[in-house]
């Protein structure tokens, strides 16, 4: 399914950043496991919030970054200089973010909430990976197509605009947020929703495709 | 192998405030092109167009007789671009930016690829961002010939360079042309010795447009005369080029043609004793009429 080229360019992603990656996912293991030490009798769910969040942060954080770089450096205008199609530069560079979050997210919530996740949440844990994985590609579209303040703000604050809603309307006890939960644990809402998320991410994909293929390539470089 | 080169058929470029073209022209396989224009011109972008780093507003690109495809990736495996500065990635070394390049293309050699780096005397372990301007260079020449490519771009390779580093360049760029025929170079820049060293036929680009398309050897045969501005000339088809500077009409002709007979008998009429000077062209086509 991937071809030469798109291996060829994540793999080039992930030797360029392989210190930054190991060491941000090591800082934020040490935190969580710091965090689970330090209260020892927390309950699970507390924990499963901070390392959702701190995957989450990380996401958008790696997804800024790896294109950050292309377009800051010029390096993409290298790239487009040779036979690799604009497919194979999206595609890959969803490849090495996914790589970085599928193997952040399974460190961390393995060593911390194994007990938590496994097996009884197995279809919880699948949904909130989708869910941070379509986060990790809205930051690097958002970062193709925006100036870095911009590209950086962005994809927290349409994130932000889904989910303060619902807390909110959670806190003021209105109906919506309790029915959804319903829905969550009882009906098929984890796979509509992890359908829905599938669907976000190959829009995402495709939509950043589309625009790179209109793009001359001054437009991707700063 | 290449049977007919490159040809542009009324192609245009348009940004706000800005348009390329028309432009028409082929080159042949195995000569070797100089483009040259002030900043502004247009030759970036006209490289852009050719090398698929910009989209065409009209017209086309065509290489033989196919038309090239905007992403068309098998165009950039017959072409190479280089840059004024080459932007590779400064932590990888040598070697790993031609392992990477080597991954993209699926006709690289990697044994010319050897050859190339040790004849341009690039060390394969030295990372690329303590290379000099002028072996960032090489390294371009070195990832944009290892595929055998037929059409080699470079755009102002040499600005920046120190006059041995530039010598150097035009040397290894005559020497790889004339070994690897029928490889054909298109060369941009505004430092009008690199033409003179490198190019057989000369395009000269201003505010968007071909002022001037002609072989370097052409030069040498032309006149250049000098003559009232008040004289009302009518447009021979001798004529190469014309400009007004100075209150003075300067037209350039075959030496050879009855009009140069002609414009040698008008009143006032002097000719320049050097003839067409490649900066005397260069400087005239500011103010071509």
């Amino acid at each position: 399914m991937l071809n030469t080229r798109i291996r060829a360019l994540a793999a080039k992603d992930l030797q360029l950043h392989w210190r930054a990656i190991v060491t941000s996912q090591l800082a934020i293991v040490g935190v969580i496991l710091l965090g689970k030490a330090m209260r020892p009798h927390g309950r699970p769910a507390e924990l499963a919030v901070l390392v959702f969040t701190l995957n989450y942060l990380l996401a958008g954080y790696w997804g800024e970054w790896l294109v950050s770089r292309e377009k800051g450096k010029g390096t993409v205008a290298w790239l487009r200089s040779l036979p690799v199609t604009d497919f194979d530069l999206v595609t890959s560079k969803l490849v090495a973010q996914a790589f970085c979050i599928v193997s952040l997210w399974a460190l961390s919530s393995g060593l911390s909430l194994w007990d938590f996740f496994f097996p009884r949440l197995m279809a919880t844990w699948a949904v909130v990976l989708l869910a941070i994985l379509t986060f990790g590609a809205l930051s690097l579209t958002c970062r193709w197509r925006f100036r870095q303040k911009a590209g950086q703000v962005l994809p927290f604050a349409l994130a932000a605009g889904l989910i303060v809603p619902f807390v909110l309307a959670r806190r003021w006890g209105a109906d919506v947020p309790r029915q959804l939960e319903a829905l969550w644990t009882h009906g098929g809402g984890k796979a509509a929703v992890a359908l829905a998320l599938v669907v976000c991410y190959l829009a995402i994909w495709w939509g950043t495709l589309a625009w790179i293929r209109r793009s001359d390539t001054s437009r991707l470089v700063e | 192998m290449v049977t007919s080169g490159l040809e542009l058929r009324q192609l245009t470029k348009t940004y706000p405030g800005f348009q390329l073209g028309p432009l028409s022209c082929r080159l042949q396989p195995g000569r070797s092109y100089g483009l040259v224009g002030p900043n502004g011109a247009g030759k970036t972008t006209l490289l852009n167009v050719i090398s698929l780093q910009a989209q065409a507003s009209g017209g086309e690109v065509r290489f033989g007789d196919t038309p090239v495809r905007w992403s068309d990736t098998g165009w950039k495996e017959r072409i190479s671009y280089v840059r004024e500065t080459p932007s590779f990635y400064g932590e990888l070394s040598v070697a790993r930016t031609l392992r990477l390049a080597s991954r993209l293309y699926r006709n690289w050699d990697e044994a010319f690829a050897a050859s190339l780096l040790s004849r341009l005397e690039l060390a394969p372990e030295k990372r690329v961002e303590r290379l000099s301007k002028g072996n960032a260079v090489k390294l371009g020449i070195v990832t944009a010939l290892a595929h055998r490519a037929e059409l080699l771009i470079l755009d102002e390779p040499t600005s920046g360079l120190d006059p041995t580093a530039r010598a150097e360049m035009h040397e290894i760029l005559r020497a790889l042309q004339r070994e690897h025929a029928p490889l054909t170079l298109l060369f941009s820049s505004h430092i009008l010795e690199d033409l003179d060293q490198v190019v057989d036929d000369l395009f000269i680009l201003r505010n968007g447009a071909f002022v001037f398309e002609g072989a370097m050897r052409e030069l040498e045969r032309l006149a250049l005369f000098r003559v009232a501005e008040t004289i009302d000339l009518r447009k021979s088809p001798d004529v190469r080029l014309m400009w007004r500077k100075n209150g003075f009409l300067w037209v350039a002709v075959p030496r050879d043609c009855p009009f140069a007979t002609t414009l040698s008998t008008l009143p006032g009429c002097r000719e320049d004793p050097k003839g067409l000077t490649l900066s005397t062209l260069y400087e005239g086509t500011a103010h071509a009429c």
